[in-house]
């Protein structure tokens, strides 16, 4: 047998619950996904003017309905879709090294290995290819259900179901996978690694997730209340001062600058104020980054996570270097 | 049980015991202070507005509204506290001895595999209700605090699965489930995703059926609109319909618009006229029954667990 395929039997045959478990998660996941998808498309054949949530057409309340209600069990599986990167990475990435620690086989098998590194590679290589196989047909059939779920709507230009599909699922696993390793090594046993594992990554991640909010409000631009904002992903809604200044609501009432009546999309502190617009407060507005950025802010998150991937492989590997294996 | 078998059971799984308690000290005392927050800021804000008639520059700093989210936070905690607790603590309690291959000793060396059961699985059930228990009070307080409800002197069903008696039955569950499946499938991480799906299924069907029961004796609420909206003392509400004023009788809403078809409401009225709005539920004042209708279920649900763990055990091999 060639040295790649020993090396995949092995390491399949220690990861085997894990992998068979990530495997049948994604298996049942795709498998309703593409249901959804056929069930969606074969109603957008039978009218594909019903199909519209933008438009009413006549006689369609019966389709429409059905459409709904299929597409709201679809944008369901979709939370799964986002979910998958974080758990799929968590339980391939914690026992990697932490169940040899605890079952007290590191020893040996940091021994009879080239060298701590080498073995680390080699294990955390397998449970890479098992998760970007795995994660890509998540992020694929994410795509093509999207598609129907949003029949109206131009994806490679729409944040709609962002983080649910595409590319950013694979990257966002490998670094969910990083994170279990480096914990699983620090901590040396998988259940305890485990419950820290899943803290940290709610803490990095809605870190990155707060981060890339803040950053994104440079490409953000300033829209009026009634414009559209098809594609775009919606930073919140602000309050356009009359002196220029852009502030949010929370913002607004630390000023406090109570508001009563919004008339049109203008706030007034009473309604006998309105129409004296040396009392007006300000207008309402929206930050909104345009759906044409799409691409390019998924790629730069995909650019942060992927950093923080890389920082975390090396922590793991300085910790497993220096590591006692017991 | 001697102090020795204690000693013992928390030594076994001290790392998991240390950070479930550090998590939960750090969720109440949070609780605590969003609670003390909220009362404090909306004490204020009320003063304001009682004071002014309007609520004109009476935003507090932190606002109502951050209150508000600090505290949908905190009752997320809460909810998932007890899934976490029996979860983490009760897979590693067969499973990791039989993973290490210390089953067999350890089974030897006690007078019967029940009793050894019985002697590790209690310690950890009195930590998971101490642990939830506590929780489930800071929650407690975290919704009577509500800036935005009147819940001080009765909550009713808002937030019925964050806070309360629910949490520690639900541990004592999840935490029983847990052991059974550590035992039948002895490695903790497959252990763990299997009893994770386990109780899924086990919670869904529990509250499928609880609303299902709920809906049967539900009964219809008139609106009263009180300043935080048409539901003050927190019921659990399924549907809306209208109640002819005449006879009593109520309709569903469909019922009343396949009969009447669309009815053009007069100027400042929100009802057709002869017909009111209800809501059809349960009243927020039957909260303990129910509470303890489906604590009555969560409990033979633990006591099956717990016997389906014994009786694995006691027939496993090591």
């Amino acid at each position: 047998m060639s040295r790649i395929g020993s090396w995949l039997i092995l390491s399949f045959k220690l990861h085997r619950w894990e992998v068979l478990a990530a495997a049948a998660g994604v298996a049942i996941l795709s498998a309703a996904m593409l249901w959804f998808t056929w069930q969606l498309r074969a109603l957008s054949a039978t009218d594909p003017g019903c199909v519209d949530p933008a438009a009413y057409a006549p006689g369609c309340s019966q389709l429409g309905q059905r459409f709904y209600e299929l597409s709201s069990k679809a944008e369901l599986l979709s939370y799964l879709s986002w979910l998958s990167p974080f758990v799929m990475g968590l339980v391939l990435g914690v026992p990697l090294v932490s169940r040899e620690i605890e079952h007290r086989t590191a020893g040996l098998a940091w021994t009879l290995s080239r060298s701590r590194t080498w073995w680390l590679a080699r294990r955390a290589a397998f449970l890479v290819l098992v998760l970007v196989v795995l994660l890509l047909v998540v992020a694929i059939v994410g795509e093509v259900l999207a598609f129907p779920q949003m029949p109206a709507q131009h994806l490679d230009r729409d944040f709609a179901w962002y983080g649910r599909r595409g590319g950013l699922i694979v990257v966002r696993g490998l670094a969910a996978l990083g994170l279990g390793i480096l914990v699983g090594a620090w901590l040396g046993r998988v259940l305890p690694a485990l419950l820290v594992a899943i803290f940290a990554s709610v803490l990095i991640f809605s870190g990155i997730s707060l981060g890339m909010d803040r950053w994104m409000e440079g490409h953000a631009i300033v829209q009026a209340f009634d414009a559209d904002r098809a594609g775009g992903r919606q930073l919140g809604e602000r309050i356009l001062l009359p002196s220029g200044e852009l502030i949010d609501y929370g913002e607004l009432q630390r000023r406090g600058l109570a508001y009563e009546v919004i008339q049109d999309d203008r706030l007034w502190a009473r309604p006998e104020d309105i129409g004296h617009m040396d009392r007006l407060i300000g207008y309402d507005r929206y930050l909104v980054v345009p759906g044409s950025l799409y691409s390019q802010i998924v790629l730069d998150e995909s650019a942060v996570v992927g950093g923080t991937t890389v920082l975390l492989a090396l922590a793991a590997a300085a910790f497993v270097r220096r590591r006692r294996p017991g | 049980m001697t102090l020795r078998a204690w000693r013992l059971a928390f030594k076994m799984q001290r790392l998991e015991l240390l950070l479930f308690l550090s998590a939960a000290i750090l969720l109440v005392v949070a609780s605590l202070l969003i609670a003390w927050g909220a009362s404090e800021a909306r004490a204020s804000f009320d003063a304001c507005y009682q004071e002014q008639g309007t609520d004109i520059g009476c935003a507090a700093s932190p606002s109502l509204n951050d209150f508000s989210t600090l505290g949908g936070f905190a009752r997320l905690g809460a909810f998932l506290t007890p899934f976490a607790l029996g979860l983490f603590l009760g897979v590693p309690v067969v499973a990791r001895e039989i993973e290490g291959r210390t089953a067999g000793i350890a089974w030897t060396l006690s007078r019967s595999r029940s009793r050894w059961l019985i002697q590790r699985v209690l310690p950890l059930v009195v930590v998971a209700i101490v642990l939830a228990a506590a929780v489930g009070i800071g929650s407690e307080l975290v919704t009577r605090t509500n800036p935005y409800a009147d819940y001080a002197a009765n909550p009713g069903f808002a937030d019925y699965t964050s806070r309360g008696v629910l949490l520690p039955i639900r541990a004592i569950v999840v935490l029983l489930l847990a052991i059974a499946v550590g035992a039948m499938v002895p490695r903790q991480l497959p252990a763990l995703l299997l009893a994770a799906g386990v109780t899924v299924a086990l919670f869904v069907g529990v509250t499928i059926g609880m609303d299902a029961w709920m809906t049967s004796e539900a009964r219809p609420i008139p609106f009263d609109e009180s300043r935080f909206g048409p539901f003050g003392d927190g019921p659990r509400i399924f549907d809306v319909a209208y109640r002819e004023d005449a006879t009593g009788k109520v309709i569903s809403m469909n019922d009343f618009y396949n009969q009447h078809g669309d009815v053009a409401l007069p100027d400042g009225e929100q009802d057709p006229p002869g017909f009111t709005q209800v809501a059809i539920g349960i009243p927020g004042d039957q909260y303990w029954i129910w509470a303890m209708r489906e604590s009555a279920i969560l409990g033979v649900l633990a006591v099956a667990a717990g016997g389906l763990a014994a009786l694995v055990i006691r027939r496993r091999r090591p």
